[in-house]
């Protein structure tokens, strides 16, 4: 459990997605209210963003690519952060709403994390939740050094 | 036929493969041709290694494609001639160190012929008479269709010529069968 100061930028959460919308990774670091059932969450989240995805397209006034068109929303007390690879692997992270568009930061996590760590992983499968030790790790370094990340 | 703005995909190819690792060029063209012969005796019937290799370059491609995005930083693609170029230039490029070249397309811009002049898995290597039904470097064919799947297109990609058969150049035939759309996930439909 991470201690924060109020006011400061926080990551909340982090969902990993993919090309069939089943939540390969879910990972906290200062949620304050946790989910009643994370499963329905998830499935939830990946629809929402779906249909989204698709909304956005469609009312762009001029035309978008639809995985990289949608950025991130914003609430009152949360900014939720998208990043789509043309290979369907979807990133979701929730922050605090002051933190800046996380999107390089996104993509990095993908080139540098995700496809070291999993991808070129020959015993993870596609459509498998994400267990390797090697990307949990590389994942935690890299969360908490993001300016972002307030410990 | 050269077309305005494939000159890119050259630089970039360049760009990319100055970036990656590389590995002794003997020591890949040894692995490559010991899978091969291990194939051979095990499976016997050429047809069946053909197919065993092009199975083996499907896996290969499917987890290819994420390390390919990842360096390259190219976005997706506007057509199937955009994608023909990058498999080309920047895709072989990269892997291999050598480019092909994209020749042949048909009419309605479906299909197009990969050529290679070199191709350092085949480097060295002499495939006896008996072996003309063999498609040495078939697993090249299993990575282009793994690869582009996972990017939402369903290819046929078989081998047409091989220099191990005499040919002047390798030509690997490229076939778009279907763009696959976004259809709702499993996830998300009813049980």
């Amino acid at each position: 459990c991470i201690a924060f100061a109020r006011g400061a930028n926080m990551i909340l959460n982090l969902y990993i997605y993919n090309k069939s919308g089943f939540c390969i990774y879910y990972e906290e670091w200062n949620r304050k209210k946790p989910s009643s059932n994370l499963e329905e969450e998830q499935k939830l989240m990946f629809g929402m963003l779906f249909s989204l995805r698709a909304f956005v397209t469609k009312t762009s006034p001029k035309p978008i690519d639809p995985q990289t068109g949608f950025h991130y929303y914003k609430t009152s007390s949360y900014k939720l952060h998208f990043y789509e690879t043309p290979t369907s692997v979807k990133f979701v992270v929730l922050t605090d709403p002051h933190t800046p568009d996380l999107r390089e930061e996104l993509k990095k996590l993908y080139s540098n994390i995700f496809v070291e760590y999993v991808v070129k992983n020959p015993l993870y499968r596609a459509d498998q939740p994400v267990k390797c030790e090697l990307f949990i790790q590389a994942l935690a370094k890299f969360i908490r050094f993001l300016p972002s990340f307030s410990s | 036929m050269a077309q305005k703005g494939a000159r890119p995909y050259d630089r970039i190819g360049e760009q990319v493969f100055a970036k990656v690792d590389k590995i002794n060029a003997e020591l890949f063209t040894l692995t490559y041709g010991s899978i091969v012969t291990q194939l051979v005796k095990d499976y016997e019937d050429l047809g069946e290694v053909n197919t065993q290799l092009e199975k083996m370059g499907y896996n290969i491609g499917v987890r290819l494609i994420e390390e390919f995005l990842a360096r390259s930083n190219v976005g997706r693609c506007a057509d199937f001639t955009e994608t023909a170029e990058v498999v080309a230039k920047v895709g072989f490029k990269m892997f291999l160190g050598i480019t092909a070249n994209v020749t042949d397309w048909d009419a309605e811009k479906k299909e197009f012929s990969l050529v290679l002049d070199d191709n350092p898995l085949t480097e060295f290597v002499e495939l006896p008479e008996s072996y003309n039904k063999l498609w040495y470097a078939n697993i090249l064919c299993g990575v282009i269709r793994g690869a582009l799947e996972m990017v939402q297109m369903k290819v046929e990609a078989t081998y047409v010529k091989c220099v191990l058969h005499g040919h002047d150049a390798s030509e690997i035939r490229v076939v778009l069968k279907e763009i696959l759309t976004d259809e709702i996930p499993a996830s998300m439909r009813d049980e």
